[in-house]
């Protein structure tokens, strides 16, 4: 019967030897290739994670300032400063003095390039100095005889034997002749001055406290192109300035912020220069504190106040609920303990400087609501600070004339925890808000970096895709795999499983250009629609039952289901058939225009209704095909035994096959959540991209994978702008990471407690 | 099976025989009656016509080769037939003297009153306390001291209840297998069946685990008619009041366990059960 062990396979043999061998060989090679294949798959996320990573840690860096040179330079004790200011290239700074002065400095040893004495007429002094909005250059001294020298620091690069020359100027936009402000000559205590295409307006304070403004509008000369007259019209503002210490013009030539020593401020509009207007009278700091610097922020929207206590506030007028503009204190910075002397904001972005009376110098940014440095940098008090147009160097006077020129790597100020998930408030924003809107057309835009909104619309795109796929989908699946003839379920399943394979940009496209009109147009259709086919497919089920049995035994149990299909054409037809008179009947003949106007619902072409069928079709067949495997993969033995216990199909599916099921299921749901959210062409084309947050399903969204494919080709590389996206591509891949490993763990659990199924 | 088994079941047998004798004399009440059951499976008919009774508080089972139909026959008690695609019946069972093949029978109310256990255990992914209520939660039963004692009665009915009773509410997926098939026991008659079906209920276990559900067996027909598949002839033996001997999709021999295994009528039966095939 048996073999004995003479007969049996000699293992001594050479040739089986080397088959042993070459078994053994191919085993560690299929081993490794496996692991191989393995880890490399792991390797690939794991890069793709860190090069998102990698681009995106530089946003979260603090700032760093380097010493570039410090030096005292010729005349710093001559004439106290009024005014430093530095050009685009950081080679040469200017310095603007009592004396009327201006005096241009290479940067990096101190040494004197030009000087320049601006022509003051006859017996007048220099009592008070302005700058106008940075970009600008322009520059005006108040003079003691009540009219103003406005003066422009410019900057003319040639290019003599390849090699790039500056050549400082000092220019007279305005003419030569000094403008008078003061028709009575008094001594003109404090200036602002601000200039744009069409005009400009001075603003002064005289030594007897009247408060007087200038406004120059300017018309175009008829000779000379490019030239211009001034027309001029000088104006008594009703205020009393004997005691005003700061003078600040809006650099929309359309509001004055007049503060006084002991932090009072008056607030007018003179939109209309001909009846300027005190909005507001208010306190700006605490009492017992006293303003010790006043600036515009680039834009001239907000207003900076540093005090005696050390704290730089920020303020703008935000419309109340009488709709007037009220003076708001927005938020403030308390990293400093000594009086805010000296502040000088960044050009293009909304950053500022603010250096203490101890030599403090810190940099921090308005809308992050970020501090990026605090560092004792001087010994003395500092008398004038200036950053370059790129805030890439800073560039002060100590009190005892020493200067010092600083580089700064301050890349990304903008981004912060509570910028990116906070709500913050913006400039000229009723309130704080989540808001996404990267670019305008304006250079000095508070660019808005919120996460939220277009986190909010991922999952908002999801859910109502989720909405719509997860009933059809495993409704579907169950049927399929449970009551389905096997027949119909060959035709089926994979009928349903090609639909994955259908490009996404086709049903984007479809839903973009064909569905979003259609819905619009026949609204009261979709939602007749909504109720009517699932109302038929009940009602078509019920009728079934009560049907001649001869009818019933003529179709064959499990093709039930294919006698639905006339009913739910039917009911489309009339869904849609009734649509129109629907509409006449009930909302007027334009069920959008209702709900716009009598519901005050917005209602988008492009909305997530749009969105949830497209997108729910495309998860539809992920989420059928795994639930459909779980659901069939039940062991029939367990459903059988539920059977024999005299359970009825119902109670079986629901009780054990469902229950078995279940992981599989669950994982199928999770599975088509994630595709859902990374999904892109669909949300691209069919969602509108307005980045609102709202859950309404009549509007629009933006989400995390469109705001990248809609932004990114025109992000700087390296930008904040360009960083920001990578880092809402890292969220949607934590998004995605999380819904999959989620799913994943989930199913092993529940795996591993069915496992002796 | 090796004679070495046998021996150590020995007792068992006289116990049996005992048993048998004692009820196998007089007019027994039948349960089931199958006239002419013919069964086809799309175009193959895999039963012949069969006919036969089951008694009443007995226990019949049917041996055969594999492929002989017996585990047709048995499923066709509780119309599990149905279930299989293309399959159909003629002729008719009558429980009770009622046609359970008749169109206003509800094969889900056959189905309680015929419990049926399979070949391998299938405890539901449940804890053990609710695959024994599972029947009755069925039914709508809600009632807590009801569903208690019934599992309680189930579950020491099915000779587990020593074993379980301390981790009821554990899933019953972390029984042994022998636990398992004596859980789906206590399941069966949880619902308090009239007939049991046991489709080969040991063939899976190991002879410790085989040996309690012998026994288990010879309990339960104290209330329940038993109808047993088995592939195992000592445990036919063994086990059953009746034996019926299917060949091919015909029923070759019905008698009495003793008869059939010493005085086999048919030569074929005689065959089989001294081993020349199957």
């Amino acid at each position: 019967m048996y073999m004995t062990a003479e007969t049996n396979i000699d293992k001594t043999t050479a040739a089986r030897a080397r088959h042993n061998k070459m078994r053994m060989v191919k085993d560690v090679l299929a081993k490794y290739a496996v692991s191989i294949g393995g880890t490399s798959v792991i390797l690939a996320i794991a890069l793709i994670f860190f090069y998102l990573f990698f681009v995106v840690i530089p946003l979260f860096k603090a700032a760093e300032i380097e010493l570039v040179a410090s030096y005292k330079i010729d005349g710093t004790n001559a004439s106290e400063t009024l005014y430093l200011a530095m050009e685009e290239q950081n080679e040469i700074g200017v310095r603007f003095t009592r004396s009327g002065v201006a005096e241009f400095y290479n940067l990096a040893d101190g040494s004197l390039r030009y000087r320049e004495a601006i022509e003051l007429p006859a017996g007048a002094t220099v009592s008070s100095f302005a700058s106008a909005a940075l970009e600008h250059g322009l520059v005006v001294y108040g003079l003691s005889n009540g009219q103003a020298v406005v003066v422009k620091h410019h900057y003319k690069v040639t290019f003599p034997d390849d090699l790039r020359k500056i050549t400082p100027q000092i220019l007279y936009p305005f003419g030569e002749e000094p403008i008078t402000v003061d028709d009575e000559g008094d001594i003109l205590s404090d200036i602002a001055f601000q200039n744009s295409e069409e005009e400009a307006t001075i603003v002064a304070a005289t030594n007897d406290g009247r408060l007087l403004m200038t406004h120059l509008i300017k018309e175009e000369s008829m000779m000379d192109e490019g030239m211009f007259e001034l027309e001029q019209e000088n104006l008594t503002l009703n205020y009393d300035a004997s005691t005003l210490v700061y003078l600040l013009m809006g650099q929309e030539q359309d509001k004055i912020y007049a503060i006084d020593q002991s932090g009072e401020l008056g607030f007018f509009n003179i939109r209309d220069k001909e009846e300027p207007e005190l909005e507001q009278r208010l306190r700006i700091v605490e009492q017992g504190e006293r303003v010790t610097s006043a600036m515009f922020l680039t834009g001239g929207i907000s207003l900076l106040v540093g005090d005696s206590s050390g704290q730089v506030s920020q303020w703008f007028p935000v419309r109340d609920e009488h709709n007037n503009k009220v003076l708001t204190l927005i938020r403030s910075f308390e990293d400093q303990d000594n009086p805010i002397d000296k502040i000088a904001i960044e050009s293009g972005r909304k950053g500022f400087i603010a250096a203490d009376r101890e030599g403090n110098v810190g940099l921090y940014h308005s809308t992050a609501h970020r501090t990026l440095l605090v560092e004792p940098l001087a010994d003395t008090p500092i008398n004038a600070i200036a950053i370059s147009p790129r805030s890439s160097a800073m560039w002060f006077e100590e009190q005892n004339g020493t200067m010092q020129f600083w580089k700064i790597h301050n890349e990304h100020p903008e981004v912060s925890w509570s910028s990116l998930w906070g709500e913050v408030w913006y400039e000229s924003y009723e309130k704080p808000e989540y808001t996404w809107q990267s670019s305008s057309s304006s250079s000095d835009f508070e660019p808005k970096y919120s996460l939220v909104p277009i986190s909010f619309g991922t999952l908002k795109a999801a859910f109502y895709a989720m909405l719509v796929a997860m009933p059809l989908a495993i409704l579907g699946a169950i049927y399929t795999a449970y009551f389905m003839a096997p027949k119909m379920r060959n035709i089926v399943k994979p009928s349903i499983e090609i639909m994955e394979a259908l490009p996404t940009v086709i049903l984007g496209f479809l839903a973009g250009l064909w569905l979003a009109p259609f819905i619009e147009k026949h609204l009261p259709g979709i939602f007749i629609m909504l109720m009517l086919v699932p109302a038929a497919i009940i009602a078509a089920a019920f009728a079934w039952q009560f049907a001649p049995r001869k009818l019933r035994h003529a179709v064959p149990e499990g093709w039930e289901a294919a006698l639905l299909l006339p009913v739910i054409i039917l009911a489309l037809w009339a869904s849609f058939g009734f649509s129109p008179s629907i509409e006449t009947t009930f909302f007027g003949g334009d069920m959008r225009h209702y709900l716009s106007n009598e519901l005050g619902i917005n209602f988008d072409q492009r909305n997530a209704m749009v969105v949830g069928l497209a997108m729910g079709f495309a998860v539809i067949p992920t989420i059928f095909s795994i639930a459909e495997d779980a659901v069939f993969g039940v062991p029939r033995h367990l459903s059988h035994g539920s059977l024999a216990l005299g359970a009825t199909p119902w109670q079986t599916m629901w009780r054990v096959v469902l229950l078995t099921a279940s992981p599989g299921i669950f994982s199928a749901v999770m599975i088509g959540f994630g595709r859902a959210v990374g999904e892109t062409m669909i949300v691209l084309m069919a969602t509108g991209n307005t980045p609102v947050m709202d859950m309404s399903i009549f509007q629009g969204l933006r989400t995390l994978s469109a705001n990248i494919a809609v932004e990114i080709p025109e992000s700087e590389v390296a930008s904040t702008h360009y960083r920001i996206l990578f880092l809402a591509a890292l969220v949607l891949f934590a998004f995605t990471f999380f819904f999959n490993t989620l799913a994943e763990v989930v199913r092993q659990r529940l795996r591993k407690k069915y496992s002796s199924l | 099976m090796s004679d070495s088994q046998v021996k150590t079941h020995g007792v068992n047998i006289e116990a049996l025989g005992r048993n048998r004798q004692q009820k196998s004399s007089g007019d027994e009440e039948c349960s089931l009656e199958v006239k002419n059951l013919k069964l086809f499976y799309g175009e193959k008919q895999a039963l012949n016509g069969i006919d036969m009774h089951i008694s009443k508080k007995r226990v019949t089972a049917f041996i055969g080769p594999s492929g002989c139909g017996k585990s047709t026959l048995l499923r066709c008690f509780n119309r599990m037939n149905d279930l299989v695609d293309g399959a159909r019946v003629e002729g008719a069972i009558l429980l009770e003297g009622e046609n359970i093949y008749d169109k206003s029978v509800s094969a889900v109310e056959l189905r309680r009153r015929i419990g049926m256990v399979f070949q391998k255990p299938n405890p539901f992914p449940k804890s053990i306390y609710e695959n024994v209520a599972y029947g009755l939660r069925l039914q709508g039963i809600k009632d807590r001291r009801i569903l208690d004692e019934s599992v309680e009665k189930s579950l020491k009915g099915s000779a587990l209840w020593d074993e379980v009773k301390d981790r009821l509410h554990d899933s019953a997926l972390g029984l042994s297998g022998g636990q398992q098939q004596r859980l789906v026991i206590a399941r069966a008659i949880a619902v308090e069946p009239e007939v049991l079906l046991l489709d080969e209920p040991a063939s899976a276990l190991d002879p410790i685990s085989t040996l309690k559900i012998e026994e288990l067996i010879y309990e339960l027909k104290n209330d329940y008619t038993i109808v047993i598949v088995t592939h195992n002839m000592q445990q036919a033996a063994r086990v059953s009041d009746y034996t019926a001997f299917m060949y091919m999709g015909d029923m070759i021999e019905f008698a009495d366990t003793d008869t059939l295994f010493t005085n086999p009528r048919q030569k074929q039966t005689e065959d089989y059960i001294t081993g020349r095939y199957g």
